[in-house]
């Protein structure tokens, strides 16, 4: 590393925002761009050290960083980065109000029962630019006080500004909703900091810190004017003209964390570790009204949530060398998740501006507490065979008590065998088998609704009547499942010269109850890798990866009256009404890269190609013999949805004469997508919601820089 | 006595059989060692912090190349392997993987590192030099973990992962494994270098962690039971497809329950929960609502 510095300018040959979409450069054009890196001079003499460098300077991934400090006795460090996201530029909105938080309507505004009935919704709509930009400041310090202690902190600040979509909507849903895509602003700020001491001793190390976290959103609501409104709408409908209609945006929190670490040796190869962290997450801001009028008469049971969850994580780990052969480990974890936020009865009105509800009991829901507790003990046991050869097994059970879901208690059992074999001197694996068991105490699909109505209004209802969800519904991450997986490696190094590894993976879930839900999903992974080194002046890889998840979704369409067919008892259940839809992923990666040393080192190439087409099929199928009912069950096929990437990326950095580099970069991006739920989907294509009509991206992009590095200390 | 975690004469314990005596280093120190081994690769050590003898605690304040490499007598004089190997050559293999990484632990025992006895990492052999190159005039780890070829290397699925249309900036630059990972050892799932995954993805996403009084269940308990951080072939690394990954868990009467097929994105008749942010068009707070009358997420 020297001390240098970076002049250079860069073009782009493409207008796009998915081309620029982490790099910030999103139009066609030049730009300049610097970056730096400024050092002491190398002293034997001295541990003290100090280091400034600045990279992509005039992007908006610039990032700079800075530290000083004493090698083994203290250190200082200051940085900053950036991340932009440029999400689309192609989305328009009728809306006034540029991401802010009113989204007005533009003079003259004529609404309709349904996007069709806008009338001047064509000359109205303006251009949507999405995008959001993180700018990081972190830092902090080490402290070696002495031999046994160490002082440290460490500090983030940390925001995110710009915009982001948000469906608005008025009505009920499961009613007649009404809504629009609009555009909201985004202005976080997390500020974040840690304290902590350290303790080691001949025969153990010991962390004792404190952090605290907080998030704020300078925004906490945006109102919307309903695009709507219109008389046409029977009264008591719920569209009046002017209707303003607002929606909470993410409060602030804010969490404190106390937490331990330690290592301690037990003699020879025993080492006992573990950590117990205590963590308090709070919130209180105050709540929006029910609803933008009659708020009077709809007076809220609190002010603000006062909400606040505890958690507790901590874990003991054992770890020994039983014999030359023969390591065991054994580990507990524990996770408890504490919400302890006040419950309350509160009003469900479906939207503001609306006719409202009478206070109905059966309108009431009460806030649902989820909470957890989760054990998760481990053994594993590796012995050792002779040459590279290893056989090693572990066992696992983990039991999680939930509250307020469908599942009270899961308990999950699992266990593997590995074998790891070198058969050659120029060879090696594994091979890895694997099996895991939920069980899931009982499935209570009354659970979720018991818990989250007023119990007035639940104490009123049958049996049968206790569900928010088809009773045969089994939530993937709750319910009974059978993991198994196989995986394996082959690597051969036959020379210095040339290396191959090969990987593959075969992971199967079934859940076996679940006649809605996912009843089955399967991965598959394969991967291959060849490393050339002929000579030691290049280098080259070449890889191919294959990667498959099959997806099975079962349901069963249930409709009201007059269509009614009751969730309860099974045994009424209409068999036509039940449906699959299939879902299978296939991405295909191939890749390279060549590394060139050229002219006695004064030219240095790397070149990097990859290409992924990655497909998505959906197939919809129904049981149905007697209908299909348009929007409920028919069972049209989907096209797929597909992304094609091709990129070249070509760097080059050329010794001009001592002190003097010129360095170039090449990137070259083809990008092919479409997708069914964007493309030809225009603003007014739905009757109810009001889109961003955007499009998939298609584009190939160019982009070039050149720069001089001018080395300072040889220059 | 306990195993030693901190630097002293202790070194070569740990590493060799039998104990070691001052004698049984090389005179010379360093000297001794680069009258043979005088080449750049090895060299390039005494321009790093490792090399210098006025860093309180380095190994050249020490015993030079024998604070890592174990006092090596017969080495010295009659080529014999030397007490530590950490890259095996034909003549000398490489020595253990728990007595190489036991050196490094002698010095490097710390805040980041007090996991490792527990990890996957250290389960699977994995070797400190697998990943760190000593001799070397710059930090290895911190340029290669920034293009990410270093981790990349061994996680052949999770490289494929990143490079799906929706990914984090892994491949851009902008972020790296250990954004995420501790690869020193974590009791978190995946070598988490927060404790639970939620804590890690809220480190970042802070907006979403709540507590909100209308919770969506899966939100608070873990992260990935929607999204795949890795990357996806779905809008916001989702697993699957909405409005399917959404009726994997809610089947109520009418549209949730409904079948979504190829009749709902057709000309002239799309659907509301098929097109667009599908099921999120409406339930927009998916993460969760402050809002009193928000407890369907709309709001």
């Amino acid at each position: 590393q020297s001390t240098s510095i970076e002049l250079g300018a860069g073009a782009s040959s493409e207008d796009s925002y998915r081309f620029g979409q982490y790099s910030g450069i999103t139009s066609r054009g030049g730009f300049m761009l610097g970056g730096f890196n400024l050092q002491n001079s190398p002293d034997p003499d001295s541990a003290a050290y100090w280091q400034v460098t600045g990279q992509e300077i005039g992007l908006e991934t610039g990032r700079v960083a800075a530290g000083f400090g004493e090698r083994g006795s203290y250190s200082v460090q200051l940085n900053f980065d950036q991340i932009p996201r440029y999400r689309f530029n192609d989305g328009s909105t009728p809306f006034n109000g540029g991401g802010g938080v009113n989204q007005t309507l533009p003079a003259g505004w004529e609404g309709g029962t349904s996007t069709s009935g806008f009338a001047v919704l064509q000359d109205s709509l303006k251009q949507v630019n999405i995008d959001t930009r993180r700018q990081r400041y972190t830092g902090g310090f080490k402290w070696r006080i002495d031999q046994a202690w160490e002082l440290m902190s460490e500090f983030r600040h940390e925001t995110k500004q710009g915009n982001e979509t948000l469906g608005a909507i008025f009505g009920s849903t499961g009613g007649n909703p009404r809504g629009s895509v609009v555009v909201r602003p985004i202005d976080y700020q997390t500020d974040e900091a840690t304290v902590g001491l350290s303790y080691s001793s001949r025969s153990g190390q010991y962390n004792l810190s404190y952090s605290a976290m907080l998030f704020s959103n300078e925004d906490q609501a945006l109102r919307f004017e309903n695009p709507f409104n219109n008389e046409e709408w029977a009264a008591g409908a719920g569209f009046d003209a002017g209707g303003v209609g607002q929606i909470s945006l993410e409060p602030d929190n804010r969490s404190h964390q106390l937490a331990f670490s330690g290592v301690q040796s037990l003699g020879g190869t025993t080492r006992l570790s573990g950590n117990l962290v205590i963590m308090r997450l709070e919130q209180d801001d105050n709540f929006l009204p029910y609803s933008n009028v009659l708020a009077d008469e709809y007076p809220l049971p609190r002010t603000d949530l006062n909400g606040r969850v505890d958690s507790l994580t901590g874990s003991l780990n054992f770890s020994t060398r039983v014999s030359r052969q023969t390591t065991l480990r054994l580990r507990y974890n524990y996770r408890e998740r504490d919400n302890r936020t006040p419950q309350n009865n509160y009003q469900r009105i479906a939207g503001d501006a609306e006719p409202q509800q009478p206070l109905l009991s059966e309108g009431t829901r009460v806030n649902r507490l989820y909470d957890l507790q989760q054990h998760r003990y481990s053994a594993d046991l590796t012995y050792r065979l002779a040459g590279r050869n290893r056989l090693s097994g572990g066992l696992e059970w983990e039991t999680t008590d939930r509250s307020m879901v469908d599942v009270a208690k899961t308990d999950e059992t699992s266990g593997y065998l590995k074998w790891d074999f070198a058969p050659s001197a120029t060879s090696n694996g594994w091979l890895k088998l694997s099996r895991a068991e939920r069980d899931a105490s009982r499935y209570d699909t009354t659970q979720p609704f018991i818990s989250g109505h007023n119990p007035d209004y639940v104490a009123t209802l049958m049996g049968n009547e206790l569900f928010e969800n088809d009773p045969l519904l089994r939530r993937y991450h709750l319910s009974d499942r059978d993991r198994d997986e196989l995986s394996g490696s082959l690597n051969f190094f036959p020379s210095d010269l040339v290396g191959l590894s090969l990987l593959a993976k075969l992971s199967n879930n079934d859940y076996p109850d679940a006649r809605v839900g996912i009843s089955e999903s399967e991965n598959g992974n394969f991967a291959a890798d060849l490393s050339l080194t002929p000579q030691a002046s290049w280098k080259a890889s070449l890889y191919y990866n294959f990667d498959r998840f099959d997806n099975t979704n079962r349901g069963y369409t249930r409709l009201g009256f007059p269509f009614n067919t009751p969730f309860y008892p099974a045994a009424l259940r209409n068999p036509d009404l039940n449906w699959k839809v299939e879902t299978r992923d296939r991405v295909h990666s191939l890749g390279g890269g060549v590394d060139w040393e050229l002219l006695q080192g004064r030219l240095q190439l790397s070149l990097d190609a990859s290409y992924t087409d990655a497909q998505t099929e959906t197939s919809p199928a129904s049981g149905n013999g007697f209908l299909p009912i348009p929007g409920a069950t028919t069972d049209d096929p989907l096209p797929d949805v597909r992304t094609e990437i091709s990129s070249i990326s070509l760097h080059g950095r050329y010794q001009l004469q001592p002190g003097r580099q010129l360095a170039v970069r090449y990137y070259f991006e083809d990008y092919n997508s479409a997708d069914w739920a964007i493309d030809g989907i225009d603003v007014d294509s739905l009757a109810n919601v009001l889109l961003p009509g955007t499009r998939s991206f298609n584009y190939s992009g160019h982009l070039l820089f050149v720069s001089l590095i001018f080395d300072l200390a040889n220059f | 006595d306990s195993q030693p975690l901190l630097p002293g004469s202790v070194y070569a314990q740990s590493a060799s059989s039998a104990p070691q005596q001052d004698s049984d280093y090389a005179p010379q120190g360093a000297q001794t060692c680069l009258t043979c081994h005088n080449n750049p690769v090895v060299t390039s050590i005494l321009q790093t912090g490792h090399g210098n003898s006025n860093i309180s605690g380095s190994p050249f304040a020490n015993r030079a190349c024998e604070s890592c490499h174990g006092a090596s007598p017969d080495h010295v004089s009659a080529l014999q392997e030397p007490a530590v190997v950490f890259v095996g050559s034909g003549r000398f293999p490489a020595s253990d993987v728990q007595v190489q990484n036991q050196m490094c632990l002698n010095c490097h025992q710390s805040r980041e590192t007090v996991h490792w006895s527990a990890s996957e990492h250290q389960a699977a052999d994995l070797a400190c030099v697998s990943c760190h190159t000593i001799h070397a005039s710059q930090s290895s780890v911190t340029n290669e973990l920034r293009d990410q070829n270093l981790c990349l290397t061994c996680h052949l699925e999770q490289r494929s992962q990143l490079n799906r249309r929706s990914h984090h900036p892994v491949n851009e630059g902008l972020m790296s494994c250990n954004d995420c990972h501790n690869p020193h050892g974590s009791p978190a799932v995946g070598m988490l270098s927060r404790n639970t995954v939620n804590e890690t993805c809220t480190s970042c996403h802070a907006e979403k962690r709540g507590p909100f009084l209308w919770e969506h269940q899966p939100v608070s308990e873990d992260c990935t039971v929607c999204h795949n951080p890795h990357g996806s072939t779905q809008d916001r690394m989702l697993a699957v497809r909405q409005p399917f990954l959404c009726q994997s868990c809610h089947s109520e009467t009418f549209h949730p329950s409904f079948l979504y097929s190829g009749d709902d994105i057709a000309a002239g008749n799309p659907g509301q929960s098929m097109v667009g942010s599908s099921c999120t068009n409406c339930h927009s707070l998916i993460h969760g609502s402050n809002h009193p009358s928000g407890a369907r997420l709309t709001r």
